[in-house]
């Protein structure tokens, strides 16, 4: 039962010049898949594809291949950014995404979820109020409030100090685990990949193309200090040395799943 | 030597920067305006230059027999009806010229003209066409306003940002909710920057539209008090008007403009 299923021949900017090419894989319900690959590879515009955000490209992004169903996934979207409304509260901020209805008696659950994140009694802020760290926190909670299939993430973590970004990931395989979407993380840190996802694809430099499909067979929940991400991290730069490049030197092993 | 002249000039300037933060800052420059205009006119002795005191007692008998507040009233809703029409129109073009480069050039080379045609002109034209009735006179004063609202207005449109528009599409908010709590916050600058021009222009092209063509208002007033070379009555029916304005800034634009930044910190 695949949930995802995407299949781009070609995607090209406006310039002509190839951003994707030939890039296939697809995702299981409830599966963490981080995606790996050198700087400007196309793992945004691989996420806006995804999203919806972006629709001119040669191929197809399917969900739920084969099995009927039409309706497209509710999605969430954790940009580089935290990009909340700077003139909206935290409170109205989180209540902008979830549907009327709904609004009226999530009042009381959204103060226990902000207590959840770790922003007990921060409703009433302005997001220019927050630190860096808490604004993701919101970004994070927004993300799950309303309760997603699909969470496309994209490098929400950079740019933050090691230790927030250890609480900020521990936090979301902790939401992972509550609610259980679809997640694709894209990430150019392999320690950071390694410690949250059941799967890494690799993707080459431009045009980006999968080069290695790697599961991680590790407990969650995971930290990037644990000793087997450490080790793991290891000997996969022991054996693809240039990995990280987009490179799978010498000789292609396994491409693709 | 660079540095004591520094902290020289920074212990000269703390008691101007305390100045500054009173309340006296803002009274004071006008008490010397009209202390000095009571003076000259006390001096000159001329029939065109009535002090202050005289021009109060008249904004007093006046108010007091109704007679300027009747005219000020009708001024008030002829500024009022077209600086709501021009803002409406004049939002709704800004945003369509700033969102869509095809509206943008479509419609560029009449935004030019029409910024540039003299209100005098389409004053005129507007009461040959419709006649001299209350609706040329406000359509008059709308017509010119609209292409400063809409000019301001596309500059904010342009600059929106398309990052948070993003998330909205993402998170799949209603059209409303995409308008109201993504987008027009991103306009208030503009806004408040044309509503304050606007009034203050609007209520100056009034006054022309009422001197050609109405018989009642300030303009009209003004006009019969120039027949007469009345230029307390003049002055007095200026002061009233501008003592709105105070108030409309005072009362309704700052507050309103405080409640709306107050994420700005």
């Amino acid at each position: 039962m695949t949930f995802l299923k995407v299949d781009i021949l070609r995607k090209a900017y406006a310039s002509g010049r190839s951003v994707i090419e030939e890039l296939a894989f697809t995702a299981e319900p409830g599966e963490f898949v981080a995606i790996v690959g050198p700087s400007g590879a196309g793992k945004t515009t691989l996420l806006n594809l995804i999203a919806g955000l972006d629709r001119d490209m040669d191929g197809s992004i399917a969900f739920h291949p084969g099995q009927g169903i039409q309706t497209s996934p509710r999605t969430s979207f954790m940009f580089q950014e935290p990009r909340l409304m700077p003139w909206l509260s935290v409170q109205q901020n989180l209540e902008l995404v979830l549907p009327p209805r709904s609004r009226a008696h999530q009042v009381a659950p959204l103060q226990d979820l902000l207590a959840l994140v770790g922003l007990p009694g921060c409703g009433a802020m302005f997001p220019g109020q927050l630190s860096g760290g808490m604004k993701r926190r919101v970004a994070l909670l927004r993300a799950f409030i309303v309760e997603p299939d699909l969470l496309l993430m994209d490098e929400p973590f950079q740019s933050l100090d090691a230790p927030t970004a250890n609480q900020l990931r521990l936090l979301l395989q902790d939401l992972w685990q509550r609610t259980c979407p679809t997640v694709l993380f894209v990430t150019h840190s392999l320690r950071e990949a390694l410690s949250l996802a059941d799967r890494i694809l690799f993707f080459s430099a431009q045009p980006c193309r999968v080069i290695l499909d790697l599961p991680v067979d590790l407990r969650h929940p995971r930290s990037v200090e644990d000793l087997s991400v450490q080790k793991l991290h290891e000997s996969l730069l022991d054996q693809y040395p240039q990995i990280l490049g987009g490179l799978i030197a010498p000789s292609p092993e396994k491409n693709e799943a | 030597m660079a540095r004591l002249y520094t902290s020289a000039m920074q212990d000269a300037l703390k008691p101007g920067a305390q100045f500054a933060q009173s309340r006296w800052a803002r009274i004071l420059p006008g008490l010397v305006f009209v202390c000095a205009w009571q003076a000259l006119a006390i001096i000159l002795e001329s029939k065109t230059v009535p002090p202050p005191s005289a021009v109060l007692l008249i904004l007093w008998q006046g108010i007091q027999t109704g007679d300027l507040l009747f005219h000020l009233g009708m001024t008030l809703s002829r500024v009022a009806i077209s600086f709501t029409a021009a803002m409406l129109i004049g939002v709704a073009l800004g945003i369509l010229m700033g969102g869509s480069k095809t509206w943008d050039r479509l419609l560029d080379a009449f935004l030019i003209l029409a910024l540039n045609i003299p209100a005098l002109v389409t004053i005129i034209l507007c009461y040959i066409w419709f006649g001299l009735t209350e609706t040329a006179a406000v359509i008059a004063v709308t017509v010119n306003k609209i292409p400063m609202v809409a000019i301001s207005l596309r500059e904010g449109a342009r600059a929106v940002d398309k990052n948070l528009l993003q998330v909205a599409r993402v998170y799949r908010l209603s059209r409303r909710d995409t308008f109201f709590k993504v987008y027009l916050p991103q306009l208030t600058p503009y806004l408040f920057g044309s509503a304050r021009n606007g009034l203050s222009i609007i209520w100056k092209i009034v006054l022309v539209v009422e001197l050609l063509g109405r018989s009642n208002g300030i303009g009209f007033q003004i006009g019969s008090f120039f027949h007469f070379f009345d230029i307390t009555g003049i002055l007095a029916y200026t002061l009233a008007f501008t003592l709105v304005v105070f108030g409309i800034e005072a009362l309704l634009l700052r507050p309103l403009e405080t409640h709306l930044n107050r994420w700005r910190t």
